[in-house]
């Protein structure tokens, strides 16, 4: 299959890679200072909850190098969500940029902007505060109970579920009926997991970055997933219109969600706005910790219901969120922990989901690679296992009969979308079967399923699970993309879609590559700045290859088939005669014009014009990527150590554009996983203060901690991507929460049902088997 | 404070506070391949090569740094800008995504490969235990050290 | 992170005039060796630091009588290299060392500045089960003292320079085992653990039980030293040694771990510990 291309399908160099391994300054914090920079520094609450009843900023105001200092008194007062979305977003405007209560400690309190960053830091210890402290909240069950603190009482906040009950959002999906279908099903099981607060911790923390230009436009240079939606967001925050505003992103150092936000950009763009002077606001690790975004820790209720036969007959999830101080993604994050799990076992007639989102006084939830799924997979796929097991069937063997499959589709699709009806859509590749196939083959699923191969304490186990996600949000998600011809026959290929390091411009130039017939070095690829490159939504819900891929593929199309016309006229055939290949435009008759000629021509010779194209694209369909997961661990049953031997990820995502790429992602994404299920986790005291504020104390894993990650991409092809691709850059990181929990029970017999699995919680499992 | 920093083989005197950092003072000096992840001595990004050997430099102070030699990643290229072996090889073997902890890692890599020629992959997971990446899980990083070792025992070194 | 407050950076020449600059134990000079610890956590009002490099040996150098002499000025690197130590109590020093921290960490810290801290420490626990001794300069008097009462008894706390660690010999037969328990890889402990046996004609001559990271300051388990000192080293007997260990040694409670595990870690590590150590001395 990968034979029938050649751009897409090879792992060629990443367009960006010569900067990134050399170290050029690619990195916001890396470009050159202007003198009159002003550095932010924040003042932050010390407090879960409280009202500020006085701000007293005169001291801090005459400190050295102060310029200006931000509370709520000199800052704009409208509601919104920081969440970086499409418009209307579908998240509670329930913030404000400074607001007179703090809901969590790390929420902003104020704000200093000054010469250097010491000198803000020192004007932010200055600044007197005075708070009426208030009961926080600090648990799912403290936030739901009857006469619980009221986190968010404003009168202003739009779009709330039910705020005197602590509810940001609610969610019920019905198909069927569940209370019918377990009364007719032969075995029923139940399974509730929690999963705890955890963090993205990209090694580049937030930073973003401002000044006028010479036209008094405000310029932003932000570490950011959503251009497009800074802009709007700001525009809208500030009262600056959208045309007076510049987003640029330039190389970032990661953001698996977190960026996904409008976090920082309104500070440095506020203080330049009032002072005219350059700004820049760069969070430190801790508050990268803590006053950034987070998973959402859930509760997560799976019952199913099946039949003697092993066919599953009624399905249900009921979840409670816990979405922090604020709103941001919380309605949607708790969608698609129904959406992109639900689907998968579509033979059930009967399904219902059923979610609730609470607010705590903790640290703001938002988007987090994988977005509900990874939480919902952990209750439903191993839920899926004890299923199995009642009925004495092999979990393998279940799956197979219970998946989905192409040309199938599930109800869920059209009742449950993110934060409104979801789209109705029928499979159109699957190749699931020959993910779990090789897997299994892979990890060694019958030789080594149930034996408990001892090794002095160790005990091992193998493990599955099986996954879907999607690729983009039908409907709803736009990317669009320019491209124009240059004189030797190159491309210059403009997108609005953002490479946080995942490799988007390289795939989305191999697309165009492939179209044109060009190497991919006769592709120039410009992104992400709102100036210069045409919409697009972003780096999210998996979007970029399928969405973003299918404008550029288009706009190439456009753009061969204005070639093959000039080319037509220049060999003076019929275009449709002529054929594009390795850079040269050929004749039936063998005579031929070299992209450069055509460039040449066009731009120089006669009939002169501009070879370009802009096309947009917005699915109406998000066809899912497959994966299925083996794992073996090995369990010290003297100290509880659960270690990852093996990890194989069997994964279907139609054409991968850039093999090595799509891997990358895969096996980052596993990586995460693996920290997420057995290391990582952010504590609070009773005060709700963190503990958890480096490196040190969240671990991340090291290279150390995992195992060779092992990627099969399998054979498959979706008809209505771009040369066949659906995304993948999500669904890896679901797989080994479940996973590592069934090989566990493998090995030892217990299950796991809270993570991450320390080894303390697992000896205290061990212990009461 | 006047301090005299050799960073690549050029001397480099700078004006620095006692308290500052070899992190700090190297940034503030135009070096901005060395990367601040955590300045906490956590996660690896701000890595250089002190006397040869791979050091965090936000647990360093700048004075420290006097009279020792510096290296970060523009010291490592061959002498017509040619890629060191490591440099190619993190690109060949994909280890490269959002590239923030590259710099680092190659240096920690070379260290670990002057010492110990042939690393087992167990080895090298040890050696850069202390340079954290959230991006790859570190597969192709380990590949592409194993590579770019076996190209230099060969002799295709420069660095 | 840059600490904006130092304002002062000497670089004496030699111990006395390092002295000199910190023997009025004012709160505000530090002295620095690797600036690992320095570096991320001096507090607020230390304005001085009197870098060390200079007025410290950094070499490890085996003695002839079998003893073992590090400069505090050493490296954990240069330590977890060096030849003389590898072998030394059949190899548990390396073994220690490649679990601290991680490699970019060692290439700078001292033994000396790493000594100092004393807590959460797991080369602590390896010094004490090795009898490690220290030596400590005050107003031109050289002291030298075990590692162990260096720390019980706070020297650690009051002005003093660390010079230099010393490693008494080790009779033929004797080895020691380390074990710790973390989260991952590079984390801080959250238990750990040194056995360490010498055996002479009759038997067992000598044993240290050590257990760290508890969280308190390492100590030995005297009572499960005692145990082994009496029953040897049979399985059953390391089982007796290391349930009494479990049962002595003070452990608490942190939001890393409960007091109730890290006294079960304790048990298994020195069960682990000792029968390692035994194999060890077989072979």
């Amino acid at each position: 299959m990968a034979d029938k291309y050649e751009v897409v399908g090879t792992s060629v160099h990443r367009v960006d890679g010569r900067g990134l391994v050399t170290g050029r300054p690619v990195f916001a914090d890396d470009f050159p200072k202007p003198v009159d920079l002003l550095h932010i520094a924040l003042l932050t609450s010390p407090h879960a909850h409280a009202r500020i009843r006085a701000i007293d900023t005169t001291r801090a105001e005459s400190m050295p190098g102060v310029a200006l200092i931000l509370d709520h008194r000199n800052t704009p007062e409208k509601r919104y969500t920081t969440a970086g979305q499409g418009y209307p977003e579908p998240s509670p405007y329930d913030a404000r940029m400074f607001d007179t209560k703090v809901r969590w400690v790390g929420d902003r309190v104020a704000a200093v902007a000054a010469d250097s960053l010491l000198e803000a830091q020192r004007a932010v210890e200055a600044i007197e505060v005075e708070y009426e402290v208030l009961e926080p909240v600090l648990t799912i069950d403290q936030a739901i109970a009857e006469g619980a603190p009221v986190i968010h009482d404003e009168e202003d906040a739009l779009d709330v579920w039910d705020a005197p009950r602590n509810l940001a959002a609610h969610v019920v999906a019905v198909a069927g009926d569940v209370e019918q279908g377990f009364a007719e099903s032969d075995t029923v099981v139940e399974v509730t997991t929690e999963t705890q607060y955890g963090q993205h911790a990209p090694l580049e923390p937030h930073i973003a970055a401002t000044h006028l230009d010479e036209n008094g436009r405000l310029v932003i240079l932000t570490s950011t997933q959503v251009p497009f939606h800074v802009r709007r967001i700001i525009g809208m925050l500030l009262d600056v219109p959208i045309h007076r505003i510049r987003v640029i992103k330039p190389r970032i150092g990661g953001g698996f969600g977190v960026k996904q936000e409008v976090l920082i950009e309104d500070l440095p763009a506020w203080v330049t706005l009032q002072t005219g002077r350059p700004a820049q606001m760069l969070y430190n690790r801790e508050q990268e910790f803590v006053s950034s975004r987070t998973r959402h820790p859930m509760r997560v209720r799976v019952k199913l219901g099946a039949k003697a036969d092993g066919r599953l007959h009624a399905l249900q999830m009921d979840v409670l969120s816990n979405t922090g101080a604020y709103g941001a993604h919380s309605l949607t994050v708790l969608s698609n922990a129904g959406s992109k799990t639900l689907p998968l076992y579509n033979k059930a007639p009967h399904v219902r989901f059923s979610g609730d989102v609470v607010y705590t006084n903790l640290p703001v939830a938002g988007a987090y690679r994988g977005y509900g799924a990874t939480q919902g997979y952990f209750a439903l796929e191993t839920a899926v296992d004890r299923l199995a097991a009642d009925l004495g069937i092999d979990p393998l063997e279940w799956r197979m009969r219970n998946h989905i499959r192409e040309g199938e589709t599930s109800p869920i699709f059209a009742a449950l979308g993110e934060g409104r009806e979801g789209v109705e859509q029928t499979i159109t590749s699957c190749a699931l079967d020959e993910c779990i196939r090789q897997g299994a083959e892979r990890i060694g699923w019958t030789e080594r399923r149930g034996k408990r191969e001892r090794h002095g304490s160790w005990v091992h186990g193998v493990g599955m699970s099986t996954h879907m996600q999607g690729s983009g949000i039908p409907l709803i998600d736009m990317g669009a993309a320019s491209i124009k011809m240059n004189d030797d026959g190159s491309f210059n290929l403009a997108v609005g879609a953002t490479d946080l390091g995942t490799g988007s411009d390289t795939i989305l130039g191999q697309i165009a590559a492939e179209v044109l017939a060009v190497p991919l070095d006769k592709i120039v690829v410009i992104s992400s700045d709102t100036d210069l490159t045409p919409f697009d939504v972003g780096a999210y819900a998996s979007s970029t290859t399928y969405v973003s891929g299918t404008a550029v593929a288009r706009a190439a199309e456009d753009v061969r088939a204005q070639i093959l016309e000039v080319a037509g006229d220049m060999l003076d055939v019929e275009p449709g005669s002529l054929t594009l290949e390795d850079e040269r435009v050929t004749a039936a008759d063998g005579t031929s014009a070299t992209l450069a000629e055509v460039g040449i021509r066009t731009l120089y010779g006669t009939e002169q014009r501009q070879i370009a194209a802009i096309h947009s694209f917005t699915p109406e369909l998000s066809p899912p990527p497959f994966l299925a997961a083996f794992c073996e661990v090995a369990v010290d049953e003297d100290t509880g150590r659960v270690v990852v031997l093996r990890f194989v990820a069997a994964v279907d995502c139609g054409t991968p554009i850039n093999p090595k790429l799509v891997e990358g992602q895969v096996e980052g994404a596993v990586a995460n996983g693996i920290g997420y299920a057995l290391f990582e986790e952010m504590v609070f005291d009773a005060r709700g203060r963190p503990k958890t504020t480096d490196y040190a104390r969240y671990k991340i894993p090291g290279p150390e901690d995992l195992p060779r990650i092992e990627t099969i991409l399998v054979d498959s092809f979706e008809p209505t991507g771009p040369m066949g691709a659906k995304s993948v850059a999500e669904i890896g990181i679901n797989a080994p929460i479940p996973a590592i929990a069934n090989a566990i029970h493998d090995a030892t017999g217990i299950w796991l049902t809270e993570t991450p699995f320390t080894a303390e919680r697992v000896w205290h499992a061990l212990r009461s088997r | 404070m006047r301090v005299g920093l050799t960073v690549n083989g050029k001397s480099e005197p700078l004006e620095i506070e006692p308290g500052d950092t070899l992190l700090e003072a190297l940034r503030a000096n135009g070096h901005t391949s060395v990367k601040n992840g955590c300045a906490n001595g956590d996660c690896g990004a701000c890595a250089v090569l002190l006397d040869g050997r791979a050091v965090a430099s936000c647990l360093v102070f700048a004075a420290q740094a006097e009279g020792s030699d510096i290296t970060t990643i523009d010291g490592l290229a061959g002498k017509d800008s040619a890629y060191h072996p490591l440099q190619q090889t993190m690109l060949d073997a994909g280890g490269v995504q959002c590239g923030f902890c590259i710099p680092a890692m190659i240096l920690t890599a070379a260290d670990l490969l002057a010492r110990n020629p042939e690393p087992t992959r167990d080895e090298i997971g040890s050696y850069l235990s202390g340079n954290l990446c959230r991006c790859t899980g570190y597969v192709k990083q380990i590949d592409a050290i194993e590579m770019a070792a076996a190209i230099m025992r060969e002799g295709g070194a420069d660095g | 992170m840059s600490r904006p407050g130092i304002t002062e950076y000497l670089r004496p020449e030699s111990l006395g005039e390092a002295w000199r600059s910190i023997a009025d134990g004012a709160p505000t000079v530090r002295l620095l060796s690797g600036g690992s610890d320095l570096t991320i956590s001096a507090p607020p009002e230390v304005t001085t630091l009197v870098d060390l490099r200079s007025a410290l040996d950094s070499t490890v150098s085996a003695k002839e009588d079998g003893s073992i002499q590090i400069g505090a000025g050493a490296t954990l690197t240069a330590i977890l290299e060096h030849q003389s130590l590898v072998d030394h109590a059949g190899g548990v020093i390396p073994e220690m060392m490649v679990q601290v921290g991680s490699p970019l960490l060692r290439n700078s810290a001292t033994i000396g500045g790493h000594l100092a801290r004393g807590r959460l420490s797991d080369v602590v626990p390896v010094l004490i089960a090795l009898d490690a001794e220290v030596r400590i300069h005050r107003d031109g008097v050289l002291t030298a003292l075990s590692l162990s009462r260096y720390l019980s008894e706070g020297h650690n706390t009051r002005p003093h320079i660390l010079t230099e660690v010393l490693l008494p010999a080790l009779p033929a037969s004797s080895a020691a085992a380390f074990h710790r328990h973390a989260r991952t890889a590079f984390d801080f402990p959250i238990l750990n653990a040194c056995c360490r046996v010498d055996l002479g004609p009759e038997g067992v001559d000598k044993v240290r039980i050590v257990c760290g990271a508890t969280p308190h300051l390492a100590l030995r388990a005297a009572r499960a030293e005692a145990s082994v000192m009496s029953d040897g080293l049979t399985p059953s007997a390391i089982e007796t040694a290391s349930r009494l260990a479990g049962e002595e040694v003070p452990t608490g409670t942190g939001w890393v771990a409960s007091a109730e595990y890290r006294s079960h870690l304790v048990e298994v590590l020195v069960a682990r510990c000792l029968t390692t150590a035994t194999e060890r001395l077989s072979r």
